[in-house]
């Protein structure tokens, strides 16, 4: 019985608290769910870009990958040796080679 | 009383408060630097690791050198809770035998790195290993290293970058340190309480750098250095040679050199010098065109008038000058064909002594021409006196470099102009935008038109009926002279009769001269018992090889008649 009258006592107080400190209330809510907004947003952000850093880092790794066999492959030597031993090819005579002139 | 105590209270409160305060300045302020290396030292530990360099590539943008992302694989055993699953793990992914990263992780404790060189593409494997064996410990650092995918193919022109510190150490990758970037960075990472990195934390990775574009066209310069595999093995030398360059742009397109080197495994060889650009040697035969040039040039000498060549031998001061045959009467045309010093030595001494030395200075002999490093300049101190005026006018007592020798033959090429030689063609972004561009130069003029157009025949002539008609390309016409000198013998204190720098300098096609060209070998062999060593001899295999090999890659149409 006592109890329940302190317990309206204190809501009442409250209620009088909140009327008289709405607007401050208010202002307070709307802040604190823009900053934890802004929040999920940057970090949102961020882990999207440290996601795409990341995919560059591999792509740019891969692309020198890529590099390194290219020129690996276009290396004079191997294209010679394998024209030479694998396809047997020779080096061509002038007298087999047909020029075309243009205008 | 009590209002007495009070204000001692209040004063000691604010005599510590002040205390406070100042030391909070001393710390934060005065000796933050200090403090803040402290800190550092306690919570961060740092790792340096290999920057990557610009590409090189060559005039076509095939890659020279290029820097690779390669991984370091790295534990703390003392933190790694289940060793032998990690072990088994890192053995599967790296290819490492079990018991030795096991005994690795048993025998120590702190950081220790287990694999270098790792291929970039086994990453995603170490991270699903790391996270789930739950290993934190097991780290990756990334790494580059430079790989020069032509092997020795232009090592000794491109050189090398430190293993140890990432930066050039010879040729083209020392000459460009400062534009391709690379080096090393430190990494820094952030320690827990027991000192074990946890995370990277930043690093100073900050660093401009430019890709280069040589001047150099790799397929000719393979061309180069088949053949001059070809003397090499023929000859045996001590040291051979080829340069070719564009005489109108004074772009060198190959420069093959033996010894040569892998600049993948640069630090297996002893010699990683590149004697087309660091070493001069005398010239022999090859000063002769020079004279005849000088000579024409003042009216000293008239084409059609005959010289007697003295049946081999010609006193100067005293001194005997031989032939290597004994000519009697030749015009200039003959005695540049047949490479006779007697004739050029009497064409020589119907010049200003002064004149012909300055000459020599003006075609570049005796200076750097400052692309590449450590060049030789060569030696030109002859003095007026008439015996050496003739040993200068038959390319002894005075030196030249390869380099120096096909930027002087390239007068001869180019209608009579000095062009300043090329090996950087510029350098680029890493948009492919140029930033710097090596604009083919003009340094002077030194003969005229007339002078070279009269000079060339005699040229065309050492190949085709001449010194070095073993060379003859049977569809292009070259011009060229051969030159042997007599190398100083330091066991007889004199010029030895066996040994000998070998020369060919000369250009083709003679209708539009697109290359020149000079073979050198340094002691090269006789091929049979007996043979006489010459610089046409030595030479005319290679050149044969070099010209008709490089006018066909060119596409180019013979300008002489088939059969």
């Amino acid at each position: 019985m006592y109890d329940n009258g302190i317990h309206k006592v204190a809501i009442a107080d409250l209620l009088v608290a909140i009327k008289r400190y709405k607007v401050s209330i208010l202002i307070s809510t709307i802040s604190l769910i823009g900053l934890i907004s802004y929040n999920h947003y940057i970090f949102r952000v961020e882990s999207e870009l440290y996601n795409l850093n990341k995919q560059k880092s591999l792509l740019i790794s891969e692309n020198f990958q890529l590099k390194k066999k290219i020129s690996e492959i276009s290396n004079p030597e191997r294209i010679s040796s394998v024209a030479k031993q694998e396809l047997g090819m020779i080096n061509a005579r002038y007298e087999q080679v047909k020029f075309i002139e243009t205008k | 009383m009590e209002r007495r105590r009070v204000f001692i209270i209040l004063f000691l409160f604010t005599v510590v408060f002040i205390a406070i305060i100042l030391r909070i300045l001393e710390l934060q302020w005065l000796n933050q630097e200090h403090y803040l290396k402290l800190a550092k030292n306690q919570y961060y530990t740092s790792e340096e690791i290999f920057l990557p360099r610009g590409i090189i590539y060559d005039r076509n943008g095939k890659f020279i050198a290029i820097s690779v992302p390669k991984l370091a694989v790295w534990v703390v055993p003392k933190y790694i809770k289940d060793k032998e699953a990690t072990a088994k793990g890192l053995s599967n992914i790296l290819g490492i035998p079990y018991e030795k990263l096991l005994n690795i992780l048993n025998s120590r404790r702190n950081y220790t790195v287990v694999a270098n060189d790792v291929d970039i593409q086994i990453k995603p494997k170490l991270l699903k290993l790391r996270s789930d064996l739950k290993e934190w410990n097991i780290g990756i650092t990334e790494n580059n290293i430079r790989f020069y995918p032509n092997n020795q193919i232009a090592g000794s022109t491109i050189g090398c970058v430190s293993r140890k510190t990432g930066k050039g150490l010879d040729g083209i990758e020392y000459l460009l340190d400062n534009y391709l970037g690379g080096g090393q960075a430190k990494f820094i990472f952030l320690k827990d309480a027991k000192g074990n990195p946890i995370t990277i934390e930043k690093a100073n990775v900050e660093k401009l750098s430019y890709h280069a574009v040589l001047t150099i066209d790799i397929n000719i310069q393979y061309i180069a250095e088949e053949a001059l595999n070809e003397l090499v093995f023929h000859r045996d030398p001590l040291e051979a040679s080829i340069l070719i360059l564009d005489p109108k742009t004074g772009e060198i397109l190959a420069s093959a050199t033996y010894p040569n080197y892998d600049p993948n495994s640069y630090y297996k060889y002893r010699i990683r010098k590149n004697i087309n650009f660091q070493h001069a040697y005398e010239v022999g035969s090859l000063a002769k065109p020079f004279i005849l040039a000088q000579a024409v040039e003042e009216r000293k000498v008239n084409m059609n008038e005959t010289i007697d060549c003295l049946n081999g031998a010609i006193d100067v001061d005293g001194v005997k000058i031989r032939d290597h045959k004994r000519f009697g009467i030749l015009n200039p045309v003959r005695i540049i064909q047949h490479s006779s010093n007697v004739g050029a030595i009497k064409i020589a001494l119907r010049l200003d002594g002064k004149r012909f030395i300055e000459k020599l200075k003006m075609l570049g002999f005796g200076e750097k021409h400052d692309i590449f490093p450590g060049e030789a300049s060569g030696l030109v101190k002859l003095n007026n006196r008439p015996v050496d005026i003739a040993y200068g006018s038959i390319g002894q007592n005075w030196t030249a470099t390869p380099l120096q020798i096909a930027i002087a033959y390239s007068v001869f090429a180019n209608g009579g102009y000095r062009v300043k030689p090329i090996l950087v063609k510029g350098l680029v972004d890493s948009s492919g935008k140029f930033v710097w561009y090596n604009k083919p130069k003009v340094d002077r003029q030194i003969f005229s038109k007339d002078v070279v157009d009269t000079v060339i025949p005699s040229m065309v002539e050492v190949i085709e009926n001449g010194t070095a008609k073993a060379g003859k390309s049977n569809y292009f016409t070259v011009a060229g002279k051969t030159g042997t000198a007599q190398k100083y013998d330091p066991a007889i204190r004199a010029l030895s009769n066996s040994k000998w720098y070998t020369w060919f300098a000369g250009f083709f096609p003679v209708s539009d001269p697109k290359f020149v060209v000079v073979i050198f070998a340094n002691e090269p062999k006789p091929k049979y018992l007996g043979e006489h060593i010459g610089g046409g001899g030595v030479s005319a295999d290679v050149l044969k090889l070099i010209v008709d090999r490089i006018m066909f890659y060119y596409k180019q149409k013979p300008d002489k008649q088939l059969n």
